[in-house]
């Protein structure tokens, strides 16, 4: 079973094996996660009771978290993947490093913008200098940066070191980042807004959120394979396999 | 064989400081912008109704990271170009050495002018001698730590004709928990708090800036060039 | 008509249902917007270089004929 495990994951460093061999991976992650947000969102949308405290509001829950959550984790697949490719100049690693980054960079925006609308209603403002508002912004500003890197620069290759090794560098600012930001958020507000304590929530409000959430994870990985193979296509497109795997395709 | 890295960095060290010191424009013009700077934001605020020594002190740090980031796209380019750091990374001796001697010559000559400007800045925003000598303590120890990080995006854009916007994209994030402490402290100042714990995390910021950085900007180099 | 009143009710959520569902509505356009562009993106490239590549076999299939053509014709 391990055996198998390491020859798959081998195997997945070349991106031939990786373009045919997460095909149906993709089809089946894509569906899957389709139907699992679907149910999430219809769910905690019409079906989960109102908070006794924030009334229907609380409903922005279901994508807030997931997002908020896909911005770190993503972010983190980022730089591991990069650091992948810097030790060992695996071209995959660096092709899902690169397909992370935009996807992630999208949940981070998205945690920020439904916790402002969120914060609207619950705390009376669109936007407080909290501690984990700021370093997520902090966290969007360290996605953005790696991606211009890596479209500013012309040279493909070296492109790739150098959004890489931003990427590992951001990783390990990020929890001195975090703490900093605590820090100062302590010194400054003596708790003018502080996040609602969550009342332990009843089931119907917490299964949905699961399911969401699993299924928003589902999601990144259905996205970051596709746009993966994507950019496998851009920089093979002129092989020999690629090419033979074209007229396979095109004669079934 | 440590005797000779210790004798190759006197070297180093020597033709670094002779150089940017020779290089007036590049430590001039960071002194020109930040004074420059500091000025044309109070025309912008309404000083008769606004207390300009409360804002005062982060608008220094924030002029000072500007002109540190501004000015270090220049750090590396002339080697660069003139293919010295080829050599250097050709050459068996440690690239991580000539980083350091890079970045705190460079530090020396852009920190310091800043630092020597900052007192007679402080004068005009109404700030106390006090005030003065913390932001002066805080601006030592936040500098060094600006020098490397902007050394870092300095050297991951060396290839690039122009780096300007891009350094400071990639820069301002890694510079954000320096700042955070050193601007808190003048915070905590003010309000009558206790020094040492933010003093001692700044330090510990600036030394482990010191240590890690160099041989990330010595990676970053390697990508550069190679 | 009571029906509907009562949909509508639970679809203003309160006084909140503006929050909800403009958060919805940006969520929903840039995860549908990611789907979709994904989807497309990767289909329209299959596309494109099937069409290079089958007038690249085109070319290649002139080329041997006319290469054939001459060899007949000094024989």
């Amino acid at each position: 079973m391990w055996q198998a495990f390491k020859k798959w994951f081998h195997q997945m460093g070349s991106p031939i094996f990786f373009f045919q061999g997460m095909k149906s991976w993709e089809f089946y992650l894509g569906w899957l996660s389709f139907l699992m947000i679907m149910i999430a969102l219809l769910w905690g949308l019409f079906y989960a009771p109102p908070d006794y405290q924030q009334g229907d509001s609380f409903r922005i829950i279901y994508i807030h978290v997931p997002s908020a959550s896909l911005a770190m984790t993503m972010y983190a697949s980022m730089a591991i993947a990069s650091g992948i490719f810097l030790v060992w100049r695996i071209k995959m690693a660096d092709m899902i490093a690169e397909a992370c980054a935009p996807i992630g960079a999208s949940f981070t925006f998205l945690a920020l913008v439904s916790g402002a609308i969120w914060g609207k209603p619950t705390w009376g403002t669109w936007w407080v200098w909290d501690a984990r508002l700021t370093s997520m912004l902090i966290l969007l500003f360290l996605y953005l940066g790696v991606i211009v890197l890596r479209e500013t620069m012309t040279v493909g290759f070296r492109s790739s070191r150098a959004a890489a090794l931003l990427a590992i560098i951001g990783l390990i600012n990020l929890p001195i980042i975090k703490y900093s930001v605590d820090w100062w958020n302590t010194l400054h507000q003596p708790a003018t807004f502080k996040m609602t304590e969550k009342p332990s929530m009843p089931p119907e409000m917490w299964i949905p959120l699961l399911i969401s959430a699993l299924g928003h994870y589902l999601w990144a990985g259905w996205a970051v394979i596709r746009l993966a193979r994507i950019k496998i296509i851009n920089r093979e497109s002129d092989s020999k396999w690629f090419a033979e795997w074209l007229d396979n395709r095109s004669s079934a | 064989m440590l005797a000779a890295y210790f004798k190759g960095f006197q070297l180093i060290w020597m033709r670094e400081w002779t150089l940017a010191r020779a290089n007036k424009v590049d430590w001039f013009n960071a002194l020109i912008f930040f004074v420059m700077c500091i000025s044309i934001l109070p025309i912008t605020l309404d000083v008769q109704q606004l207390d300009l020594a409360h804002i005062a002190p982060s608008m220094i740090w924030i002029v000072t990271l500007l002109s540190f980031m501004l000015s270090a796209d220049l750090w590396f380019k002339l080697d660069f170009e003139q293919g010295y750091l080829h050599q250097w990374l050709i050459s068996p001796f440690p690239v991580f050495l000539l980083v350091i001697a890079k970045v705190f010559a460079h530090w020396f000559f852009v920190g310091g002018g800043i630092l020597l400007a900052t007192p007679f800045v402080a004068v005009t925003m109404n700030l106390s001698i006090s005030e003065v000598g913390l932001i002066l303590a805080t601006l030592i120890l936040g500098t060094l730590v600006m020098a490397f990080v902007c050394a870092l995006g300095a050297a991951l854009t060396l290839s690039l004709r122009q780096a300007g916007v891009l350094l400071v994209i990639i820069s301002m994030p890694l510079n954000v928990p320096v700042i955070i402490y050193g601007t808190g402290l003048l915070n905590q100042f003010d309000q009558g708090l206790s020094l040492s714990g933010g003093f001692l995390i700044l330090a510990s910021i600036v030394c482990a800036t010191i240590t890690f950085m160099p041989f990330a900007i010595a990676t970053a180099l390697r990508i550069s060039i190679e | 008509m009571i029906e509907s009143l009562t949909v509508i009710e639970k679809l203003k959520m309160g006084h909140h249902g503006l929050y909800v569902w403009s958060a919805y509505f940006i969520y929903g356009a840039i995860l549908v917007g990611w789907s979709i562009s994904l989807k497309n993106a990767f289909r329209l490239k299959i596309q494109s270089l099937k069409k290079r590549r089958q007038r690249i076999t085109a070319y290649e299939n002139l080329a041997l004929q006319a290469g054939s053509k001459t060899e007949t014709e000094q024989d």
